[in-house]
C-alpha cells in the first residue's frame, strides 16, 4: 500500500498498483524503494486527488501506455472519443475538470489527462470565438492590429 | 504642408495625451514619448496663414482622436487580459493548451479567442500542419506557422475554370497556370517540411502541372495528383507529367495516388512505395510487363490498385521470372483490359494472404480463360487465388455476376464482372473451373438474376470442385436434376452438406439424390476415388414434399430439413 498526503494535508491509502498509474509516483516508488514513507503532493488538494484516485482504480489493470501508443500520438490526437465511464467520470463543473487535468499533468497520467483535454476540446467544438470566450468567461483581450490580423485571416478562410 | 504637419503635430498631441493624463491621473498613465514626438517650436504654428492653421489643427485632432482611441484599447487589452488570467481556465499550463488545441483540430478557431490563446496556437506548430484551404495566403500562413513540422497540404486549382471559356484543346488556362505558379512558389520554401501533397488541378495539362513541381521533396512520404479534365482535354503526350518531377527526389514517398495523369516509369518515384493507386493512366512507351517490372523496386509493396489502366505496348516474350511481392496485402484491378490483367498475373508472384478483386466489364473476348497466365503455374503466382477454402458465386438481377473466395489464410478474393447479355457471365463462370482449387470445401451459388444455371454450366463447375463437402444452391433449377444424373464419383464425391433452396426440387428428385449418396457402400468407387456419405438435406420450396416423401427421406440415414414459404396472400385485408 502507497500512503498520499495531499496539500491540504489529507492522507490516502491506495494500492500500489493504483498510485502506479501516476507515473510520477511510480518513479518516486522506484527511487525510494520499499518504505512506508508518504508521498507529498502538494500541488494536489483532497477533493481533486480522491477523484483523480478514483479514475486510476477504475483503469488500474489495464496496460500503461507504451512508448508506441506515444508513438502514434498523432494520430491519437485526431479523435476526441472518450469511452464511455471516462465520460461519466468527467461530468463535473468546469473549475473541477481543470483541476483534474493540473493533477493529471502534475502527476503524469497521460490518459486521464487526455480525456480531461478530450473533454475540453469537445466543449470548444463547433463554436465560435465569441461563444467559446461565454463559455469559459472569458473577454476579447486584443489589440487592433491583432483584430486587424484576424479579420483578414476570417476573410482567407471565408474564400472557398 | 506635411513637413509642416509633421513636425506641429507631435508635440500638440503629447500636450493633449500629457493634459489628460494629468486631468486623469487615476485612469491614465503617463505615457512615454513616442520617438516620433519631437521637440519643436510652437510659435511655429502661429506662423502660419490662418487656413493653415486651421487644416493643421483638424488634422491634429483627427491625429490625437485615433492616436488616443488606440492607446485606449491597448489599456483595454491589458484590463481584459488581467480578467482573463482570473478565470480557472488559464490556470492550465500552455502545454495542456496545446494539447488541448491539437484534439480541437481548428488552430485558426482558437487563435481567434483571446490574446493568450492565439500566442499559445502560434507557438504550437503541430497545429497548423493539416492546410486543406483554397485561399493561397492561408496556405502560406499555414505553412509559415507549422515551422518545421511535417505537413499535409491539400490543394486543387479553381474548378470553375473547366467551364471557363478557355475550354479547349490547350496546354493551360492563364488562369490556372497563375495559380499554380504562386503556389509553387509557395511550396517552394517549404517543400522540406511536406509530409503529405494532395493536389486536384483543372485547366492546365499535367505536363504543364509537372513542371510547377520542380522541386525535391526529402520528407514527402504520400502524394496524390488528380488533374480533372485531363482525360478529356488532353492528348495522351500531355497528360503524362515531365521525367523529372519533384527532381527525382522523393526518397520517403511510400504512397502514390495517380488519376488522370502519368508519371513515366522511369521516374524515381516508383522506388521504395508501399502504395500505389492509379486510375485513367495511360502509360507511354510501356507494356505491362515493363510496370510490374519497375514495381521490384517496390519490395514492400503492400498495395496494388488498378482502375482504367492503359499501356500502349504488348509484351510478345513470356516472363522468366516474375516479380515477388511478398508483402502485398490487396490487389484491386478494375475496368483492365484482358490482355493487361493476363500479363500483370503472369508476371507477378503474390503470397497466398493477399486479398484480390477483380472488376471486369462486358469485353467480347475476356475471360478467365483468357486472364489466367498460359504456361505459367497458376498456383505459384496467384496462391491466393487457388487456396480458397469457401466460394460464394452470386448473379444478381442488373447483369452483375460476383464470385467471391476464402481461405483459411486469410486470403481472399473478389471477382465482379458485368456484362448486358446473360452470356457474358455465363461465359464467365463456365471458365472458373480455369482455376485449380485443391482446397475447396464450401461452395455456394447463389442466382438472383437469369437462370443460365442449366446442367451443363452446373456440372462444368461441381466437375472440377471435387474437393466439395458443403454445397449450397439458390435459385439453380437444374442443379438437383444435375446431381442424379452424374455419377456420385464424378460430382463431388465428397459432398456432405445440400442445400437446395427455391430450386424447384421435386420429392422424389430429393429422394433419389438421398439414395444415391446416402447407402454408399465403401469409401472409394471401383477407380478408387474417395467417396462419403451425404449427411445432410435442406430444401426450401420443394415440389410435392408430402408426408410419404417426408417419411422416405427420414427413414434414410441423412439429417433432413424442408421448409415451404407461406404464400403471398392475393388478398391481405380477406
Amino acid at each position: 500500500m502507497v500512503n498520499l498526503v495531499t496539500s491540504d494535508n489529507e492522507s490516502f491509502t491506495v494500492e500500489k498498483a493504483v498510485a502506479s498509474r501516476s507515473v510520477l509516483i511510480k518513479n518516486m516508488l522506484e527511487d525510494v524503494g520499499e518504505s512506508d514513507q508518504p508521498i507529498p503532493l502538494p500541488n494536489v488538494t483532497a477533493s481533486v486527488l480522491k477523484k483523480v484516485l478514483e479514475y486510476c482504480d477504475h483503469h488500474k489493470n489495464e496496460p500503461m501506455p507504451t512508448s508506441e501508443d506515444l508513438a502514434a500520438e498523432d494520430t491519437r490526437k485526431r479523435t476526441t472519443d472518450i469511452g464511455e465511464w471516462d465520460q461519466k467520470f468527467i461530468q463535473v463543473d468546469q473549475e473541477m475538470l481543470f483541476e483534474i487535468i493540473l493533477a493529471a499533468n502534475y502527476l503524469d497520467i497521460k490518459p486521464l489527462l487526455d480525456v480531461g483535454c478530450k473533454t475540453v476540446a469537445n466543449m470548444i467544438k463547433g463554436k465560435t470565438p465569441e461563444e467559446i470566450r461565454k463559455l469559459f468567461n472569458i473577454v476579447n483581450d486584443f489589440t487592433p492590429e491583432e483584430e486587424a490580423q484576424i479579420k483578414k485571416e476570417n476573410e482567407w478562410a471565408e474564400d472557398r | 504642408m506635411s513637413e509642416i504637419t509633421s513636425a506641429v503635430i507631435p508635440p500638440m498631441i503629447q500636450d493633449l495625451i500629457e493634459h489628460i493624463c494629468l486631468k486623469y491621473p487615476q485612469t491614465f498613465a503617463p505615457i512615454p514619448s513616442p520617438s516620433i514626438l519631437t521637440p519643436v517650436n510652437a510659435s511655429k504654428l502661429s506662423r502660419l496663414p490662418v487656413v493653415q492653421q486651421c487644416e493643421v489643427i483638424a488634422l491634429a485632432c483627427d491625429f490625437a482622436a485615433s492616436t488616443l482611441y488606440s492607446h485606449r484599447q491597448h489599456l483595454l487589452s491589458t484590463v481584459q487580459g488581467s480578467h482573463n488570467r482570473q478565470q480557472p481556465i488559464y490556470r492550465l499550463p500552455n502545454e495542456v493548451f496545446s494539447i488541448i488545441f491539437e484534439f480541437a483540430n481548428a488552430p485558426l478557431k482558437v487563435s481567434h479567442v483571446s490574446k493568450l490563446w492565439r500566442q499559445i496556437a502560434l507557438n504550437t506548430p503541430t497545429l497548423w500542419t493539416s492546410i486543406h484551404y483554397l485561399n493561397l495566403s492561408l496556405i502560406e500562413l499555414f505553412l509559415d506557422r507549422a515551422k518545421s513540422a511535417p505537413a499535409e497540404v491539400r490543394f486543387h486549382t479553381d474548378r470553375t475554370a473547366l467551364y471557363s471559356p478557355l475550354r479547349i484543346r490547350n496546354d493551360y488556362c492563364p488562369k490556372t497556370d497563375a495559380v499554380m505558379t504562386r503556389f509553387a512558389s509557395t511550396l517552394q520554401s517549404h517543400a522540406h517540411h511536406l509530409r503529405s501533397l494532395d493536389l486536384e488541378c483543372c485547366g492546365i495539362s499535367p505536363r504543364f502541372f509537372g513542371h510547377h513541381l520542380n522541386m525535391a521533396m526529402p520528407a514527402l512520404s504520400s502524394l496524390s495528383l488528380n488533374s480533372e479534365d485531363a482525360h478529356s482535354r488532353y492528348d495522351i503526350a500531355l497528360r503524362e507529367m515531365p521525367f523529372g518531377v519533384f527532381e527525382g527526389q522523393t526518397p520517403c514517398l511510400r504512397k502514390l495516388t495517380l488519376k488522370r495523369l502519368c508519371i513515366p516509369l522511369a521516374s524515381s518515384i516508383y522506388n521504395g512505395l508501399t502504395s500505389i493507386c492509379l486510375t485513367l493512366v495511360s502509360f507511354i512507351n510501356s507494356s505491362p510487363h515493363d510496370f510490374t517490372r519497375r514495381l521490384a523496386g517496390c519490395p514492400s509493396l503492400k498495395s496494388l490498385s488498378l482502375n482504367v489502366v492503359e499501356f500502349d505496348e504488348v509484351d510478345e516474350n513470356p516472363v522468366l521470372q516474375p516479380v515477388h511481392f511478398p508483402h502485398l496485402k490487396t490487389m484491386e484491378l478494375e475496368d483492365l483490359e484482358g490482355d493487361v490483367v493476363r500479363d500483370i498475373f503472369a508476371s507477378v508472384k503474390v503470397p497466398v494472404t493477399l486479398r484480390l478483386s477483380l472488376r471486369v466489364v462486358d469485353e467480347a473476348d475476356s475471360t478467365w480463360y483468357d486472364m489466367l497466365p498460359q504456361g505459367t503455374d497458376v498456383m505459384g503466382n496467384l496462391p491466393s487465388l487457388c487456396a480458397a477454402t469457401q466460394l460464394n458465386v452470386r448473379c444478381e438481377l442488373d447483369s452483375l455476376s460476383e464470385v467471391r473466395g476464402s481461405s483459411k489464410s486469410s486470403g481472399f478474393f473478389e471477382l465482379q464482372f458485368c456484362g448486358d447479355e446473360g452470356a457474358f457471365s455465363r461465359q464467365w463462370l463456365f471458365s472458373l473451373a480455369q482455376i485449380p482449387f485443391p482446397m475447396l470445401q464450401d461452395l455456394t451459388i447463389c442466382n438472383r438474376g437469369e437462370d443460365f444455371f442449366d446442367s451443363d454450366l452446373i456440372s462444368h463447375i461441381l466437375g472440377h470442385l471435387p474437393t466439395l463437402i458443403s454445397l449450397y444452391l439458390y435459385r439453380c433449377t437444374a442443379a438437383a436434376q444435375t446431381l442424379i444424373l452424374s455419377p456420385t464419383s464424378r460430382l463431388c464425391p465428397l459432398l456432405q452438406s445440400l442445400a437446395l433452396d427455391e430450386c424447384g426440387a421435386s420429392g422424389v428428385t430429393a429422394i433419389a439424390i438421398a439414395r444415391s449418396r446416402s447407402n454408399l457402400d465403401g469409401n472409394a468407387d471401383h477407380q478408387g476415388t474417395k467417396i462419403s456419405c451425404l449427411r445432410r438435406l435442406f430444401v426450401r420450396n420443394g415440389v410435392g414434399f408430402d408426408a410419404d416423401v417426408i417419411r422416405t427421406l427420414q427413414e434414410l440415414p441423412i439429417e433432413l430439413e424442408t421448409c415451404e414459404d407461406p404464400e403471398p396472400d392475393a388478398n391481405p385485408t380477406a
